[in-house]
């Protein structure tokens, strides 16, 4: 196979090391296209830039608190992205099993559970409620791809939608407080702990929102990498994802992993929306996500599809969520992900061919010529 | 009618992947109106040498010359424009589309708008003068590999073909219809036609070619040479390096048998006792009516070599997948070992001692993005791993799969290195030393020597005569019959689905092809 | 329901549809060809926005509807250079064209929220005699003119498929590029080709939601409308006549769960019953999505869909 006048030659091992170069290199090309673009739409490419870093990472405790408050649904998300993708499963439905999940979380909150209840119990139970509704919400993809082959890229995305009418209902009709586009706020019992609930304590922690999702998102990127590379499950998960045939014929259930993969993966996102509502805004309100579900298909892939990268990579994008809010117009973060995503890809047969410059008189097998 | 000849000639040609050198030094002279015969081992590099014709692969060295002008191609469309196509062994049609949108697809004189009439009758001509039947406006998927071979050969016909290069073009072909073919070849070369024929088959090459150039190791051991007195055996000793002096000498011009020589002198374990329970048993299979396995009768005993020969495509897959638990037959029974396990599913005929290594090495089998560790535990890993919570022990599948390639001498990598690195014959060492651990009781291979070079083929027969030695029941699916026949104790063979005849050693030659071709039923 | 009720819905319908019908059908081109491209929810917001600020600028709504078709073209190259050069996978590639898509659409279309309609537009233009037609005359003729077109390029796309060797050629490459490629194809320049063709198809299903459905730009406004489209793909059965009936047929159902939301009915009214209704379409999509591949033998899928060359 050749490009012009370069040769691909197939890379037969995989170096972590060049991995991250080529990755490196997508990222630095995002950098410079998305620099051009801006200009193209007037916008101050340095202006932008410093304003993203500032008021991401280098604002102080506030800003970070902020970034890593926002990376934990981008974490949860992400990590049921990863999941599914490297299984072969496009699940790009998380933005709505984040609705669901949070929905869920929040109906227990506010009328399952019985005023004064202990946070513990309580927040166990929102987890647990999110986590459900999520799931079920991929396993209606993975149900309908395992059954009758269904494309899950199409049905995970209609049902974004459907999700996003569902919550809208509650927010605007049923749940709505006094005909305001929210729930009532929750019980303090149904809030995920904050660093600023010890200001009492420790004076430089007030008003840092970073809540007690964080460390749930760390243990679960732990007990996915785990599962992942580590168990059973996860080496089946690996094989169904780089060719169901090979997966089928040494013995695994490929259905059965079809509909577990993606509950899982909606599960994860769903536990996103849980932490969301429960430890940012203590409601269920309009918008209330900004496209965590769909960066997540971006944390995921700059991740390389690996647990532990997931977190980095969410914190990275959770920056460019957090600085973007400063930015007008607002279509400046999506812009930017979409344009660094299209060059990390551009960049990813860097990590499968090595380049080679043609010899003038190499062979040069003739495309569809020689296998 | 006499025809002016040209002359395709290959001088000097070589092909260079990298270190590797696939051809060197190649050459050749090609008329019109003969058939010249191409023959070597697989990995001679006839392949090579013919994608070069075709203009589908550029010589890193030497020219190509059309009655001594030098040409060069840049392209397969290059190629055909001087009269240059190629019939590729496994048809390359675009299924979906009809026969007749097969034949004029691509070709340089087709005006931008289609009159399909027009085009019909100019196909329907060209049918009519070589006498070929063939359905036009069928889409290929429904056509037999004959009607497939037929509409390659139109499409090349029709486009003012010189020189015709077929590759193995008998080898998906029943007997029968290998037959039929190569009187058309002859027509073809007498009508005036060019035709490079390559083939390991050397009865058949000797049946159909003026002359004879032989491969070896990417050089031309012989050129050009007459088939006019020239004995398979000479010719054998020629493929495998051993040019006899006096290739004229030997006076025998009945075309004998010939055996290739990773099938000699295997030293066949003796069969069971017929009387002895068999391991594994099926009881009127049916699979679906169409293309599936219908009303199949088969049992196989401890040390028996059973193997089951057909022309592909038969329903060999459905066989060897409902023998190992893959697929639920539709109607009958699956036994092992007298007990009925039908629909029981893959891994409970894997505890039970029943192993399949698939045709398919990288898309079953195996897969180039797995490490070698991850291959050799496919099916295992299970077993690997530390309850309670399943977690694989790498470390002691990684120690294990060194183990395994060392005792089954598979280069090219170690077990962190990626299948895609090693060559077929190497990854098909892998797979057998997986298949053969621990203690099968049945394996089912299905084409194990497909695409592999003569070493490796001979290591994989006698790890399959040794494990039968050892008391294992083998079922061996293969197109190739002279592997089924030098191999079996017992030999079934399948046609659309039906077990045509079962007959044990010595064969009778002529009634397995008869019975391959659906012209016999019954033993 | 009377018989002007059925008349309004099924004109509102044809026109509903439009977006739809361009979008899939230029799909259909593109996956014919072998290149799945899901980048199409992006590229029909990018070439509404575009096609909204060129006719704002211009004030022609001609040169807003090339301007939108261009932007098509455009980022269906950018696919086509990550699919087909790059080899990237067809899917993420897609994503991420979603992304540049959205945020170009958002970006750029920041300014002319406040335009709202007052934009330069196509109107209605009823075709003289036909139009006079009862009840189909109403519904089929008298439209704006970009319905009229797809009229044409429906029977277009369907004869140039059967009779034409550039046709059969797009057929050939997306089943078995191999073979395509030893019989002398460039694989590489078909599939380009039909890729961007497939993006201009898109960009003026896009500008023709900004330029004559809802004239305007707002944020998100082709809402999904894109996802939709490649579905209908599949239920079309990748033939031309197949896409445009299921085109009209999802055009037809958003427009009467439009329709009912806005009508003065007690039950209608009911917020319960506003929420199925909005959520219909989505639904809808997805039943018939499974219908399709539950019932259907051959999907008719080119079978090199997906595969790089």
């Amino acid at each position: 196979m050749t490009i012009g006048p370069w040769q691909l030659i197939p890379r037969t091992e995989y170096t972590v090391s060049s991995r991250l170069a080529v990755l490196g290199l997508g990222v630095a090309g995002g950098a410079v296209l998305s620099t051009l673009l801006l200009l193209l739409f007037g916008l101050s490419p340095v202006e932008v830039f410093s304003t993203i870093i500032h008021s991401a990472f280098l604002g102080g405790f506030y800003a970070i608190s902020d970034t890593l408050t926002q990376a934990i649904p981008l974490i949860l998300c992400g990590l049921g992205c990863a999941v599914a993708f490297r299984s072969g499963l496009w699940n790009v439905g998380a933005e709505g099993q984040l609705f669901l999940g949070a929905w869920a979380a929040t109906g227990v909150a506010t009328f399952v559970v019985p005023p004064g209840s202990s946070p513990v119990w309580t927040l166990t139970l929102m987890a647990l409620a999110g986590f459900a509704a999520g799931a079920l919400w991929g396993a209606i993809p993975g149900i309908l791809k395992a059954r009758y082959q269904t494309n899950e890229i199409l049905v995970s995305l209609m049902l974004v939608y459907v999700a996003s009418e569902w919550i809208n209902y509650f927010i605007y009709v049923r749940w709505s407080q006094g005909g305001f586009q929210m729930t009532p706020l929750f019980p303090k019992n149904a809030w995920l702990p904050r660093l600023s609930d010890w200001a009492a304590e420790v004076p430089s922690l007030a008003g840092l929102t970073l809540h007690l999702g964080f460390v749930l998102a760390l243990l679960a990127a732990v007990l996915m990498w785990f599962l992942m590379w580590r168990s059973a499950r996860g080496f089946e998960w690996k094989v169904t994802g780089i060719s169901p045939r090979v997966a089928r014929y040494a013995g695994m259930s490929v259905k059965r992993n079809i509909v577990l993969v993606m509950s899982l993966s909606g599960g994860l996102a769903g536990l996103a929306g849980m932490a969301e509502v429960a430890g940012t805004v203590h409601r269920l309100q309009d918008n209330f996500s900004p496209g965590y579900g769909f960066t997540a298909i971006l944390v995921a892939w700059l991740a390389r599809l690996h647990p532990l990268g997931v977190i980095v990579a969410a914190i990275l994008l959770s920056g460019l969520l957090v600085g973007a809010k400063e930015i007008q117009p607002g279509g400046v973060a999506v812009l930017l992900q979409g344009v660094i995503l299209s060059t990390v890809i551009a960049c990813d047969l860097l990590t499968h061919y090595r380049l080679k410059r043609s010899v003038a008189k190499g062979p040069e097998p003739i495309p569809g010529g020689a296998r | 009618m006499t025809h002016p000849v040209t002359t395709l000639n290959v001088h000097g040609v070589s092909v260079h992947f990298g270190e590797v050198v696939a051809c060197d030094d190649v050459n050749l002279t090609l008329n019109t109106g003969e058939v010249h015969a191409v023959v070597g081992e697989n990995g001679a590099g006839k392949s090579t040498l013919m994608h070069v014709l075709a203009g589908a692969l550029r010589p890193t060295l030497g020219t190509l010359q059309v009655d001594g002008v030098p040409v060069s191609f840049r392209s397969a469309q290059d190629a055909q424009d001087l009269g240059i196509s190629m019939v590729y062994q496994n048809f390359r049609l675009v299924e979906r589309l009809t026969a007749l949108e097969n034949i004029v697809l691509g070709w340089k004189k087709l005006p931008r708008r289609l009159n399909w009439r027009h085009l019909e009758t100019l196909v329907k001509e060209q049918c009519e003068a070589l006498q070929l039947d063939l359905p036009l406006h069928r889409p290929v998927f429904e056509l037999s590999a004959g009607e497939k071979q037929k509409t390659t050969l139109l499409r090349a016909l029709i486009r003012e073909t010189r020189f015709l290069i077929l590759d193995e073009p008998t080898a998906v072909l029943t007997p029968h219809e290998a037959q039929r073919f190569l009187a058309l070849v002859n027509r073809l070369a007498t009508q005036g036609m060019g035709v490079i024929f390559v083939s390991h088959k050397l009865p058949e090459v000797l049946s159909v070619a003026n002359r004879v150039s032989v491969l070896r190791h990417g050089r031309t051991l012989l050129s050009n040479h007459s088939t006019q007195g020239l004995s398979p055996a000479s010719l054998a000793a020629c493929m495998v390096g051993e040019v006899p002096t006096e290739l004229h000498s030997t006076g025998d011009p009945s075309p004998g048998r010939m055996l290739s020589p990773s099938l000699q002198g295997l030293d066949l374990p003796e069969a069971p006792d017929p009387k002895s329970p068999p391991i594994a048993e099926l009881e009127g299979v049916f699979t679906g009516a169409e293309g599936g396995l219908r009303d199949v009768h088969f049992a196989v005993r401890a040390g028996e070599i059973v193997a089951l020969a057909g022309v592909s495509g038969n329903g060999q897959k459905d066989f060897v997948e409902v023998l190992s638990g893959l697929k639920r037959p539709q109607g009958g029974r699956v036994r092992l070992e007298g007990d009925d396990v039908t629909g029981k599913g893959p891994r409970v005929f894997q505890k039970r001692g029943v192993r399949y290594l698939s045709e398919d090495r990288y898309d079953e089998g195996a897969h180039p993005e797995l490490t070698l560790a991850e291959t050799s535990f496919l099916k295992d890993y299970r077993q690997r791993a530390r309850s309670p919570f399943h977690l694989l022990n790498r470390k002691l599948m990684a120690f294990e799969t060194k183990e395994r390639l060392r005792a089954f001498d598979v280069r090219g990598g170690n077990e962190n290195s990626l299948c895609g690195s090693l060559s077929g014959g190497n990854l098909q060492k892998l797979l057998l030393s997986r298949e053969l651990a621990g203690t099968p009781k049945l394996i089912i291979v299905h084409e194990p020597a497909q695409g592999l070079d003569l070493h490796a083929a001979r290591f994989v027969y006698e790890q399959i005569l040794s494990a039968a030695a050892s008391g294992c029941g083998i079922v061996l699916v293969s197109s190739d019959l002279e592997e089924t026949l030098a191999l079996a104790h017992t030999l079934y063979v399948l046609y659309r689905g039906k077990i045509m005849s079962v007959s044990q050693r010595p064969f009778q030659r002529p009634a397995v092809g008869r019975a391959m071709a659906g012209l016999e039923e019954g033993v | 329901m009377n018989a002007s009720f059925m008349e309004n819905l099924l004109s509102a319908g044809v026109e509903r549809s439009l977006p739809l019908f361009y979008a899939a059908t230029g799909e259909t081109l593109s996956e014919l060809s072998g290149v799945l491209n899901l980048g199409q929810e992006g590229i029909m917001l990018a070439s509404a926005m575009t096609a909204v600020a060129v006719s704002h600028t211009t004030g022609s709504a001609m040169a807003g509807l090339m301007a939108g078709m261009a932007m098509g073209g455009a980022m269906a190259l950018l696919h086509a250079l990550l699919t087909v050069t790059l080899r990237a996978d067809q899917v993420v590639a897609g994503l991420s064209l979603v992304f540049v898509g959205t945020g170009i659409a958002s970006v750029g279309g920041a300014g002319l929220v406040a335009l709202r309609q007052g934009v330069p537009h196509f109107e209605p233009w009823a075709i003289p005699l036909l139009s006079d037609i009862p009840f189909l005359g109403n519904v089929l003729f008298n439209q704006v003119p970009l319905v009229y077109a797809a009229y044409l390029m429906i029977p277009t796309i369907h004869w140039w498929l059967g009779h034409t060797r550039a046709g059969l050629n797009l057929r050939a490459v997306g089943e078995n590029p191999a073979a395509a490629s030893a019989m002398g194809l460039s694989v590489t320049r078909l599939r380009y080709l039909y890729v961007v063709v497939g993006g201009v198809l898109t960009g003026l299903g896009g500008a023709s939601l900004s330029l004559a459905i809802t004239p305007g730009w707002s944020d998100g406004l082709s809402n999904g409308q894109g996802w939709i489209a490649i579905g209908l793909v599949i239920v079309g059965g990748w033939r031309p006549w197949g896409v445009a009936l299921a085109a009209f047929f999802f055009g037809t159902l958003q427009r009467l769960t439009l329709d009912l939301q806005g009508s003065q009915s007690e039950f209608l009214d009911s917020p319960l019953v506003g929420l199925f209704l909005r959520m219909a379409p989505y639904l809808g999509a997805i039943v018939v999505l499974v219908l399709v591949t539950r019932f259907k033998k051959r999907l008719g899928a080119p079978e090199g869909l997906g595969k790089p060359a």
